[in-house]
């Protein structure tokens, strides 16, 4: 192997993690490796800084129980690693192998698989230790030496404490890193080409939305972790993140030995992880190669389970063919999937923990949570289509929309709001029904259900009031100003939707007649809405001061 | 020469390339045509490495490539029929890969590259992501990255698919170029009038199978007929195009 051919596969396999065909040009390499690594790094530095206070304080005075709020501190460190590693690496997970492209291109060069399988592990190394050392090195450097003070550091020194900073999170990284790879080098290796194909975005985003719970869950196991000590439950040990946290306690001892036992339990998930990932990974890459560049292009779509379920809902043909495109564009976007589905994890996140209430360490359900928690998630969806409408699909293709664009914005406006309610809130009330009529009884949870849909197509009414765009169709980002005024908004508005709307439901449960007038009430509202809605603004497909844009003054 | 003995291609039961044979001599343009779907692409993805052969050999002045793929592939140059590129790198940085993944030296990559992206009318471009190229542009640089090691074999696939009128006439008379210092060619496209210019040789492949293999005026004598368009209607179109083209058209029309 050349080092030259091996040194430019390399280079080349380490730029694809950070280009992929949905970013076409613009910022350098550079730039967004080190906006990755800035955004990685922070969260750690933060973390840290933001213990200094609690630290000191213990430091001057060790209060009882002191360890377990170490300990929980410690938790939050592994769970970051874990999550932004494990995170990370699911995006990634189309790159974790060479792709089609990339065969397509180097198979012709005088280039052996051998050194593109060498090229491909060493830009995965080259990945890993960057997402590593970021996420992990300014804490594993900061936290010990602001430590220094605590009674069992000192006692401990700055070496084993820096060791033992550095292994729980450096391992918790490494762990995530192995088993997200390995899980794909074993789907590589067990699956049929075509299952594979069909099984692994579902894979994708189901990994994307458990390392999105697994941080934001942070509060809720963070404090259930001493009664669950306690306990000893059996499966306490299937959480990682209290496995690193354990870890940390073979070089720092803490009061108990369950966590130790943890610890162990950690190394020895971590060592079948990198024996999984080398076995299937080499094995897979081989198999990989060959059914990449053989796989059929041309095989028809299957069709879908439920097909024209709601082709009932748009009524003219311009509108028809709207839905039609955004449902269709969904369901065959895989970024646009992905990215709805961190958006939902989120807030069901937020969700779970609002319904979920401890009392003396033991997890019970929260009456209030229980009914915010629906409203939680339904917010996220819709603002999440809201965003995720607004990021084209394939952007020169949008062409076919403004030569028959004959002022449809009626129609374009109408078709939005229905592929809202069919793809986003629909969908979610269904996956809540269960839990609603489990929960309050069947008559009560059916009632919840329709206060739900019509909550969402309001809420829907209200976010989509100034979005004249064919989904996915314009390339429409706001400013800087915007974003930061839209975060702000945004977390008033879901925490306040959310609760300000469960509130409603309460006072509707009380009388029935009320729900009734809720409902009538909305579709009213609706069909007004409908109705008043400026039909000056015609849709756009381009930014609408793209100079001013460029130059950021908006 | 290049060899081509008895190569199939079969996908599950489709047998899309069958039991094709012929040979590629240097100094000779090979005109390689057939209707969409006929196998032309899939015999050329077996010849470049990017499909494996269910049967058949490939013989590189004498040797079956797969004894040495990586020396076979030193001497080939490929321009595929899709434009496949690393859209974020520029014209000039995907010249630098491809030659340094081809083992050229350094200073040879970079004087060769932009001496080819001026001749190609690329200098100004060569700055610029591929993502902002138009479709011809990205035809030649990948007519550059083939051309760059000066190899013996070239496979051009569609290969002025994009071009426009100048460059078209430029690519025409580089095919010439080429075949006299040489090289074998094997030229695939559906621009019969190009093919009838510039191939010395022609050979029709349809459903999977070769029907003719001849020079054009071997052909045109064969079958009395006057002209390549004509020689290639009679031997893989047996639609009444005319009839189908007026069915279109009533349909348009019809409510």
């Amino acid at each position: 192997m050349t080092s030259t051919v091996f040194h430019e596969l390399r280079k080349l396999f380490f730029s694809r993690f950070f280009h992929n065909e949905s970013s076409a040009g613009g910022d350098g390499l550079e730039t967004s490796l080190y906006q990755l690594l800035g955004l990685l790094a922070t969260p750690g530095i933060l973390a840290a800084m933001a213990l200094l206070p609690t630290f000191f304080a213990i430091s001057a005075h060790a209060r009882a129980g002191y360890e377990w709020e170490l300990r929980a501190d410690r938790l939050f460190f592994a769970a970051w690693s874990f999550s932004a590693t494990g995170f990370a690496t699911f995006f990634e997970w189309d790159m974790l192998f060479p792709d089609r492209r990339d065969f397509l291109i180097l198979t012709p060069f005088p280039v052996r698989p051998a050194e593109i399988f060498g090229a491909k592990l060493a830009a995965l190394g080259m990945l890993l230790a960057g997402i590593v050392a970021a996420t992990n090195l300014p804490s594993a450097l900061l936290l010990p030496v602001i430590s220094m003070g605590l009674p069992d550091a000192r006692q401990a020194g700055l070496a084993r404490v820096l060791a033992a900073q550095a292994a729980s999170t450096g391992a918790a990284a490494l762990f995530a890193f192995l088993a997200v790879a390995g899980l794909q080098g074993l789907m590589v290796n067990v699956l049929n080409p075509r299952l594979f194909r069909k099984v692994s975005p579902a894979v994708q985003m189901a990994g994307m939305s458990l390392m999105i719970l697994s941080l934001l869950l942070f509060p809720l196991y963070s404090m259930m972790m001493r009664s669950l000590a306690a306990q000893h439950p059996d499966w306490m040990a299937l959480f990682p993140c209290y496995w690193f946290t354990g870890l940390y306690e073979i070089f720092v001892p803490g009061p108990g030995l369950r966590f130790r036992e943890l610890g162990w339990l950690g190394i020895r998930a971590t060592a079948v992880a990198a024996l999984v990932f080398c076995a299937c990974w080499a094995a897979g890459f081989r198999r990989h190669y060959r059914r990449t560049l053989e796989a059929e292009d041309t095989a028809p779509r299957r069709r879908s389970l439920f097909p024209g379920m709601f082709d009932w809902m748009p009524d003219e043909p311009g509108e028809r063919g709207i839905f039609r495109f955004a449902v269709r564009t969904l369901a065959g976007s895989l970024k646009h999937r992905l990215f709805l589905a961190s958006y939902v994890s989120v807030g069901f996140s937020f969700g779970i923990l609002s319904v979920v209430s401890l009392r003396k360490g033991q997890p019970g359900i929260s009456a209030f949570g229980a009914r915010a928690w629906p409203m939680l998630v339904l917010f996220f969806v819709v603002s999440g289509f809201r965003t995720a409408f607004q990021f084209p699909a394939e952007p020169a293709c949008n062409w076919l929309f403004r030569i028959c664009d004959t002022g449809w914005e009626r129609a374009a406006a109408r078709a939005t709001r229905k592929a809202v309610l069919a793809m986003g809130i629909l969908p979610a009330v269904t996956a809540f029904l269960p839990f609603e009529v489990w929960y309050w009884g069947i008559g009560t949870g059916l009632g919840h259900a329709l206060f739900e849909v019509c909550a969402g197509v309001l809420l829907t009414e209200v976010l989509f009031w100034n979005f004249p765009h064919v989904p996915f169709t314009c390339a429409y980002s706001p400013g800087r100003v915007h974003l930061v005024f839209l975060a702000g908004a945004y977390l008033y508005g879901f925490t306040n939707y959310a609760f300000r709307m469960a509130e409603l439901g309460v006072w509707l449960d009380a009388k029935g007649f009320r729900m009734i007038g809720f409902v009538l009430g909305s579709a009213v509202v609706t069909a007004a809405w409908q109705r008043l809605r400026r039909a000056g603004e015609p849709v756009r497909f381009e930014s609408a001061r793209p100079e001013l844009e460029a130059l950021d003054l908006s | 020469m290049l060899e081509i003995c008895g190569l199939t291609k079969r996908f599950r039961s489709l047998t899309v390339v069958d039991n094709v044979s012929f040979v590629l001599r240097p100094g000779e343009i090979t005109g390689y045509l057939g209707p969409n779907g006929s196998g032309k692409s899939t015999t050329v993805k077996m010849l470049v490495g990017l499909l494996h052969p269910s049967a058949g050999r490939i013989l590189f002045r004498g040797r079956d490539i797969r004894e040495d793929p990586a020396g076979f592939k030193r001497c080939l140059g490929y321009v595929p029929e899709e434009p496949n590129l690393y859209s974020y790198l520029t014209g000039l940085e995907y010249l630098q890969l491809a030659g340094r993944l081809r083992g050229l030296e350094e200073g040879g990559i970079n004087r060769k590259a932009n001496e080819l992206l001026e001749l190609l009318s690329l200098g100004e471009a060569r700055w610029v992501p591929i993502s902002a190229y138009s479709k011809g542009m990205k035809q030649r640089v990948l007519i550059a990255a083939a051309l760059l090691h000066d190899p013996d074999v070239l496979i051009f696939d569609e290969a002025q698919s994009g071009l426009d009128i100048a460059n078209g006439l430029l690519f025409r008379h580089l095919l010439q170029a080429l075949a006299a210092r040489g090289k074998t060619i094997l030229y695939i496209s559906h621009v019969l009038e190009l093919v009838e210019k510039v191939c010395s040789r022609v050979i029709v492949i349809y459903k999977g199978r070769i029907v003719a293999d001849d020079s054009v005026e071997g052909m045109r004598g064969l079958m009395n007929l006057p002209s390549l368009e004509e020689i290639f209607t009679q031997l893989v179109q047996q639609v009444d195009m005319a009839g189908r083209a007026g069915a279109i058209s009533a349909l348009i029309g019809a409510p």
